[in-house]
């Protein structure tokens, strides 16, 4: 006999984001499976109020968020914050939530350097590089990563730079990702940094202190001219080509104004994260307190 | 000061040589009750000649449908040409404000009986109806007096000329009481309703001194409409909660639903209820696939307490990780014990778009 998972509350006209991961959700069941993935979000605090308010007014179940505005303190209550909410509905078996609950608590006891490193890769999959930034740089501040995790750390920080157009400093961070984690992937990013600031012929120098082989090298190049013949399909490389084409047929008005909503675009897509990285002590990130950290 | 507002329901019977209409208005303790009798000529399309009438009804009475928080049909014969010709014969005003609603007269009756205080359903209640030399009866009746509690209401017909009855007969009362003996015997009743033209005459002085004799008995001529206007004021709990099994023409008797876990234990969760007919039996439900793609539904006879499960196999759907597919379900009937399942794939929010794919799954339902 098959068992169906009956959904219980209605889905919500408008969705709640998550400010962690900029994830949407607008049901129950919805709300259920994200949390179950991303339980180390809440490891020194618990969802925002403005959840439970969505669980109210969207999602209509009123008896859960009376049961949970009473178990909104984060250093006793989380346990029961979450069991409570997924218990509220069919979503979970019974032996599925004690798994939760359990992987939960190993994420609670594991070490703060590598609690800050899975905040730091979960914001970086959200394409949150100056929050993952932040967490990098407290999982570094213990000194206990092996080298493996510390060449993981250094890789996506030099990532979360990029992304910033932070280049010499990636180029750096990739460097030291390479240095300790020896991974070939971190020499590649190093050397495409090179290659798409200072050109090709100074990645493949600057490779060779490193004493790689030619066929490494060469598939570096054939992996880089992949990419860039992948950009070259993009909208982005499409706006460039006709920026160039106008103003090589003496349309250099019609060129910058589009050169203009070109560069203001890019502005609007980046300027939030790049001002993020500026104030960043600021923002009171979740992280554990000084006394829980000795 | 203004006039308070109060709601207005309305019930109409159309019957084959009558029309009763009723109103309940909140504001007034007893119901207005108005019935009209179609001549022959009238007779030949006694929809449309009953719709004439009301409509004469409420010109006279200053009365529009938007008036009506809720109108309600009831009519002798519901077959699916007269659903249609009701529609055809309503205009638009109508429309504006309503959606059609016919109902058996069966539903019509316990609508009535169930919106009573509880003492007149609590036992069994009878509904006599008389008219043309044809005796049909209506028995409401406990099927279950556990703390859950189980009612049954079934629609009969008793030939007449086995009793050697026939209407206008000089000995009509004597033979009428003796058949009243012997029905109650058999289905005893402590409140009994009279309806129907067959009861008009005032020949009744046996049966009457009889049926009176330890019961409560009623006699009215709108008891349809009357019921008709009371489910614009609420829907019967134990219908919806199928403790009430009706048995009578387009009635269904057959809950769909599915299997779920709750509080550690597979409970049954019907999709639809039982005792309302066919075509006003429907129900929606979502659901978050497991696994596999497939939903297998249970159908519950209630009539013979028998459970049958089919297995429904969602084909074409994305490939997603398990539980994140939700599935709107909807079940319409096509008949009493026939109709489709429809299942569309809602995906899981912005992390799994659904593709809105529809799957049709018929069911037949034993009978």
């Amino acid at each position: 006999m098959r068992e169906s998972i009956v959904c219980i509350g209605q889905i919500g006209t408008k969705s709640y984001r998550f400010p962690e991961t900029g994830i949407q959700i607008s049901s129950y069941e919805e709300l259920c499976y994200y949390l179950s993935r991303h339980m180390v979000c809440y490891l020194y605090t618990l969802p925002e109020e403005e959840l439970l308010y969505y669980i109210r007014d969207e999602l209509k179940l009123d008896k859960l968020y009376r049961q949970l505005s009473k178990l909104m303190n984060p250093e006793k209550e989380q346990m029961k914050y979450f069991a409570a909410l997924f218990r509220e509905g069919h979503y979970f078996s019974e032996e599925e939530i004690r798994q939760i609950l359990d992987e939960y608590r190993s994420l609670k006891n594991a070490p703060y350097s590598l609690q800050c490193k899975w905040m730091g890769d979960l914001s970086i999959r959200s394409g949150k590089s100056a929050t993952a930034l932040h967490y990098y740089k407290e999982a570094l501040k213990k000194g206990t990563l092996d080298k493996e995790e510390l060449g993981s750390v250094y890789h996506n920080m030099a990532v979360a730079k990029a992304k910033l157009f932070r280049f010499q400093d990636a180029r750096i961070l990739f460097l030291k990702a390479y240095q300790h984690g020896g991974e070939e992937e971190s020499l590649f990013d190093y050397y495409s940094i090179i290659a798409y600031t200072e050109g090709m012929d100074k990645a493949a120098k600057e490779l060779q202190t490193f004493q790689v082989t030619d066929l490494l090298l060469e598939s570096f190049e054939e992996r880089f001219a992949q990419l860039e013949e992948d950009f070259d399909c993009t909208d982005q490389a499409a706006k460039q080509k006709r920026i160039q084409f106008l103003n090589e047929n003496h349309k250099e008005e019609e060129a910058s104004a589009i050169y203009d909503q070109y560069v203001r675009k890019l502005q609007k897509d980046f300027r939030s994260e790049l001002e993020l990285e500026d104030n960043l002590p600021s923002l009171n990130l979740p992280v554990a307190r000084q006394k829980e950290l000795n | 000061m203004g006039e308070l507002e109060t709601r207005k329901y309305a019930g109409i019977d159309i019957g084959l040589t009558s029309v009763q209409v009723s109103i309940y208005d909140e504001a007034m303790t007893e119901m207005t009750e108005e019935s009209f009798p179609l001549n022959r000529e009238e007779q030949e399309d006694y929809i449309a000649g009953g719709i004439y009438f009301v409509r004469k009804y409420m010109e006279a009475n200053h009365l529009e449908w938007s008036d009506f928080q809720a109108v309600h049909f009831s009519m002798e014969d519901t077959s699916e040409a007269n659903r249609n010709h009701l529609k055809e014969t309503l205009d638009a005003s109508f429309f504006e404000r309503h959606s059609l609603c016919v109902i058996t007269r069966l539903r019509a009756f316990v609508e009535y009986v169930f919106h009573q205080e509880r003492v007149v359903w609590d036992r069994s209640t009878l509904l006599m109806d008389y008219e043309g030399n044809r005796l049909r009866y209506i028995l409401v009746e406990q099927i279950r007096r556990a703390k859950q509690k189980a009612y049954r209401a079934s629609l009969e017909e008793i030939n007449l000329n086995s009793y050697d009855i026939v209407e206008g007969d000089s000995e009509l009362d004597y033979k009428f009481s003796r058949l009243m003996k012997q029905f109650l015997v058999k289905n005893p009743a402590h409140i009994i309703f009279l309806t129907g033209k067959g009861f008009e005459g005032n020949w009744m002085k046996r049966t009457l001194t009889y049926l009176c004799a330890g019961r409560r008995v009623f006699m009215g001529q709108n008891l349809y409409a009357n019921g008709a206007a009371l489910i614009g004021t609420g829907s019967i709990s134990f219908m919806d909660e199928g403790m009430l099994l009706m048995q009578g023409p387009d009635m269904v008797y057959h809950t769909i639903g599915l299997i779920t876990q709750e509080a550690g234990r597979a409970q049954y969760v019907p999709i639809t209820s039982i005792g309302r007919e066919w075509y006003n039996t429907k129900g929606s439900m979502d659901i978050i696939l497991d696994k596999s793609q497939k939903v297998e539904f249970f159908y519950h006879n209630t009539k013979a307490n028998e459970i049958e499960c089919a297995t429904c196999e969602i084909k074409n759907l994305p490939a997603r990780p398990p539980k994140t597919t939700r599935m709107h379900i909807e079940v319409q009937f096509t008949s009493e014990t026939e109709g489709i399942i429809l299942l569309k794939d809602l995906g899981f929010g912005t992390m799994f778009p659904g593709t809105g794919k529809v799957t049709v799954f018929p069911f037949k339902l034993i009978s």
